[in-house]
């Protein structure tokens, strides 16, 4: 009885301290056999037309297998292609073409190359030569001035067009740039160089296999429908030295855009230096310097209005919605909503907007505009820009007033004027850009487009391969093209003016330039950006524009950035009269319609935007966003699981056919052992 | 790894214990209900060594210290079992199929090294078996060419049938203590089964085909355990025989 109660409680004891404290085998077995890592995935993406993008509906995976050139895939079909273990491919960037996804995919039907695993920088890989963009052949016509045009331009007729295709098997981005991606990179390389020392044949190889379920299917309007996608956008910012400006002042402005953000196939990865990040780079340059100008900005006839706009990559988002915002008819009926409208003082809740600020500027009070588009000079290898316009004759003087002032470049052959496009006698008109959105609108906006290239976007355009900063050249290049921009617009703000005060002293600053390339494209925690922010662990900032929250819209840091910045040198720091410049640490120290900007309160006329597909509504009484226009922009993202991918050896089918066939040998072998013990005994001690 | 290998491995691992136990054990409830009372016992035993395991951080890679106080814990709950089953022996016969058969010990003793046989090894080797259902696979350190799921469902098998020997020799030797040879018997068990536990490490070791040691190890001790048993039924066979 004793033993009985002791070995109750015992095992009471037992199944609390086994379920306290419980580390089963499996999860302290799993680091040993799996090794987990980290991932940069190709998503899938919806608009209303359909899907693109990637999606493994149940695992897949194969053993890692290296291919360098399409010669490795014409052997790997030859050598592999009819068995039934599945691969999992590395190959180089530049090898991502549309050829060699139709091939793969043409295996795919055996279920032979079941992933890819997409190497942006190896030692021995990339030659830069044959990269090509992965953007289609004319990026975003469909949403653009030409769309209806019978012979529109061809601008990327290199592109891949892989960034809008509906890919049939996974696609992982892999870039060595930091401890993470180097540690996962290592890995990988490590199970390739070992399955390529056994040959691909001596069991057992180095394996992967991924997860990446995606959760919205078909279209936008099927998915927001079904709330497993969430729209595309961001936040655009703009400001103007103009701290009065008013859509009935009467005052002409000229506008100076570049895009906030860009595009490629792997989204944690993009970064779109010269894209367009050399854009944003030369807008925040001219801001600066004219806000060195000699006399104040204000007393000028013109405006100047400097604008940032996100999703630019997403049909135009950021910019269409802006001018949609602008020209319509502003209505607030403070009606009920579905969710409380987020933003504090609102002067509008139904429709539910930050400020009214966007109404103070007249479309048609637009005069000209002057577009920052790929400006990093890498596409004219340092050496020259090009203006590319819409209507000739509308823009004949603008662009030779652009061209009056000395560019200098650091490329070999440079010119020392922007050029026009069109001087070999072919007007391609306008690459794909911000400034569309304005015409479609205003046709006789004067317009500029500023680029490094001529005839095509170039083998970087939104490609996850466009990360490369030569500092010095492209910091000299942007500082010269902002140098003659910012010259050109400070006159340019003066026509009408009884006197013109000379350009000269309007000079752009390099030292800025290289700091915000720096900062922007490699390390968010650099010196210059913890004058504006207390930032420390952000490095490289992903440079897609990711979702929009109609219910807590919070901008992200690069929109922040930029606020802070416009808001910096539009701005007037207060002067305490007996003080000097009032000090804060926080908004809360000002007063009402202040920042806080570099520890002064600052009042300036910046504000944010919303940015997402104009093709899609937000209905604020029931709070959901539905397509309302296929024909324009309607990009959403699919939810999605967190995608796993994991590194691990693997015997071969035969291996494991034997250890089932042994299994089961023995199971028999011992049923005939017991069966034939068991007569024997019986006979052998009769009384059993 | 895939279904092949984890059916594979199931049925080598448990191949004797599952058809020792439909084809034997099964048909007979009394054997079935001493086997539940042997295996609760191991697996109070097996729960004690966890504790201590569990407590005793400092050594808790060291796997030389734990086989020393895990058999050693073991043991015990054997002997201890063995104390309970003498003391219900009467009753237990009354109610067998031939109260009066001289088999009976080593046929208790067998079914209770069945139980000994069925915790333990279920225990220490489920979990990984469950892990063979992914397509992961560890290979053996000491033979690169076998999966570690492999061996360790030889290893099983191996220790199943050593645990329903050790079990009918140990009962030979508890209930004979005071002879030379009841002590030899038991001292053997001791022995042999800190020999074949400690001829395990041989797997995880860089020593070359270390795992083919240690199964041989194992199946010598087998070999030995069960010709002590044939002699000792072959003995009470004959005094059987010439007292009836």
């Amino acid at each position: 009885m004793r033993l009985y109660s002791i070995a109750i409680i015992l095992t009471l004891l037992g199944s609390w301290m086994t379920t306290s404290f419980a580390q089963d085998i499996a999860s302290s077995l799993y680091p040993y056999i799996y090794t987990d890592v980290s991932t940069w995935p190709c998503v899938r993406l919806l608009n209303a037309t359909g899907q693109i993008g990637c999606h493994v509906p149940n695992g897949a995976g194969g053993i890692l297998y290296q291919i360098e050139s399409q010669d490795e895939i014409n052997n790997f079909v030859s050598k592999h292609g009819g068995s039934k273990q599945n691969y999992a491919a590395v190959i180089p960037y530049n090898l991502l073409t549309k050829l060699v996804v139709a091939n793969i995919a043409a295996l795919d039907s055996t279920k032979c190359i079941s992933g890819l695993i997409v190497l942006l920088r190896a030692s021995s890989m990339v030659p830069e030569a044959s990269l090509s963009s992965p953007d289609t052949s004319c990026p975003n016509c469909r949403f653009g001035l030409y769309a209806n045009d019978p012979d529109q331009y061809v601008w990327n007729p290199q592109g891949q067009g892989l960034i809008e295709e509906n890919l049939p098997f996974p696609v992982f981005g892999l870039n060595p740039v930091d401890t993470v991606s180097k540690q996962v990179f290592n890995i990988v390389m490590r199970g390739v160089a070992f399955n390529l020392k056994k040959q691909y044949t001596d069991y057992p190889l180095q394996a992967i296999d991924f997860k990446l379920f995606m959760w919205a299917a078909i279209d936008s309007e099927t998915c927001l429908r079904r709330g497993w996608c969430q729209v595309v956008g961001g936040t655009s910012v703009f400001s103007s030295p103009s701290r009065q400006i008013a859509a009935d002042d009467g005052k002409k402005s000229i506008v100076l855009t570049a895009s906030l953000d860009s595009r490629s196939l792997f989204h944690d990865l993009t970064n779109g230096v010269a894209t367009s990040l050399s854009g944003l780079v030369a807008l925040l340059t001219v801001a600066e310097s004219l806000s060195r100008a000699p006399v104040s900005l204000e007393l000028l006839p013109k405006h100047i209005v400097y604008t940032g706009f996100t999703a630019e990559a997403w049909g135009f988002a950021g910019s269409q919605r802006f001018v949609q915002d602008i020209s319509a008819q502003f209505q607030c009926t403070n009606a009920t909503r579905a969710s409380v409208c987020p933003f504090l003082n609102a002067p509008c809740t139904f429709p539910c907007v930050r400020s009214m600020d966007f109404k103070r500027i007249n479309i048609d009070n637009i005069d000209s505009l002057i577009e920052f588009n790929s400006v990093s000079g890498l596409n004219s290898n340092y050496s020259s820009y090009w203006a590319h316009v819409d209507d000739v004759d509308l823009t004949q003087s603008f662009v030779a007033d652009l061209q009056k002032n000395n560019l200098t470049l650091p490329g070999q052959n440079s010119q020392n004027t922007i050029q026009a496009a069109n001087q070999d006698g072919n007007q391609r008109k306008l690459p794909p850009s911000s400034a569309m959105s304005f015409l479609q609108k205003n046709r006789n906006i004067k317009t500029v487009v500023l680029t490094d290239f001529q005839k095509e976007l170039g083998s970087y355009y939104n490609s996850d391969m466009d990360d490369k900063v030569d500092l010095d050249l492209m910091s000299q290049s942007i500082c010269g093209l902002a140098d003659a921009t910012a010259k050109t617009v400070f006159l340019k703000a003066q026509e009408g003016a009884s006197t013109i005060i000379p350009a000269e002293t309007i000079t752009a600053n390099c030292t800025l330039v290289s700091s915000l390339l720096d900062c922007l494209a490699s390390n968010f925690s650099c010196p210059m950006m913890k004058n504006y922010f207390n930032v420390s662990s952000v490095g490289r900032l992903s440079h897609y524009t990711s979702v929009f929250s109609f219910v807590n819209p919070q901008p992200q840091l690069l929109s922040r950035f930029v606020f802070t910045f416009l808001g910096d040198v539009t701005g007037t720091r207060r002067n305490n009269s007996d003080l000097g410049p009032s000090g804060c640490s926080t908004m809360q120290d000002c007063i009402s319609g202040e920042y806080c900007i570099r520890k002064q309160c600052v009042s300036t006329m910046t504000a944010y935007h919303d940015a997402y597909g104009t093709g899609l509504t937000y209905n604020e009484s029931t709070g959901k966003v539905s397509v309302t226009d296929p024909t324009k922009g309607t990009w959403t993202e699919s939810t999605w699981d967190t995608p796993t991918m994991r590194v691990f050896l693997v015997t071969s089918t035969k291996h494991q056919v034997i250890e089932l066939v042994v299994g089961v040998l023995w199971t028999l072998i011992s049923i005939a052992v017991v069966i034939f013990g068991r007569s024997f005994l019986k006979k052998t001690f009769k009384t059993d | 790894m895939s279904l092949y290998s984890f059916f594979g491995c199931l049925f080598l691992a448990y191949g004797p214990i599952l058809s020792i136990f439909f084809l034997y054990i099964a048909r007979n409830a009394q054997y079935v209900l001493l086997m539940v009372s042997s295996a609760f016992f191991c697996l109070i035993a097996l729960l004690i060594s966890s504790v201590i395991w569990y407590l005793a951080k400092k050594t808790q890679s060291t796997h030389a210290v734990t086989i020393a106080y895990s058999v050693a814990i073991q043991e015990i709950f054997r002997w201890g079992f063995f104390r309970i089953l003498s003391r219900a022996e009467t009753g237990l016969n009354l109610v067998s199929r031939n109260p009066n058969s001289p088999f009976n010990r080593p046929v208790f003793g067998f079914v209770s090294g069945f139980g000994y046989a069925l915790m333990s090894c279920l225990v220490s080797y489920i979990s990984l078996l469950v892990e063979s259902l992914g397509p992961g696979v560890k290979m053996c350190q000491s033979c690169p060419g076998l999966s570690l799921f492999f061996v360790s469902a030889i290893n099983t098998t191996i220790f199943s049938l050593l645990h329903m020997a050790w079990m009918m020799v140990a009962f030979e030797g508890f209930s004979s203590y005071k002879t030379k040879s009841g002590m030899l018997q038991i001292t053997w068990v001791i022995f042999s089964h800190y020999g074949a536990s400690y001829a395990t490490l041989f797997n995880a070791s860089d020593i070359h085909l270390g795992c083919v040691y240690s199964a041989l190890i194992g199946v010598v001790i087998l070999a030995i355990s069960c010709a002590w048993i044939a002699y000792g039924l072959k003995s009470r066979n004959y005094i059987n025989r010439h007292t009836n």
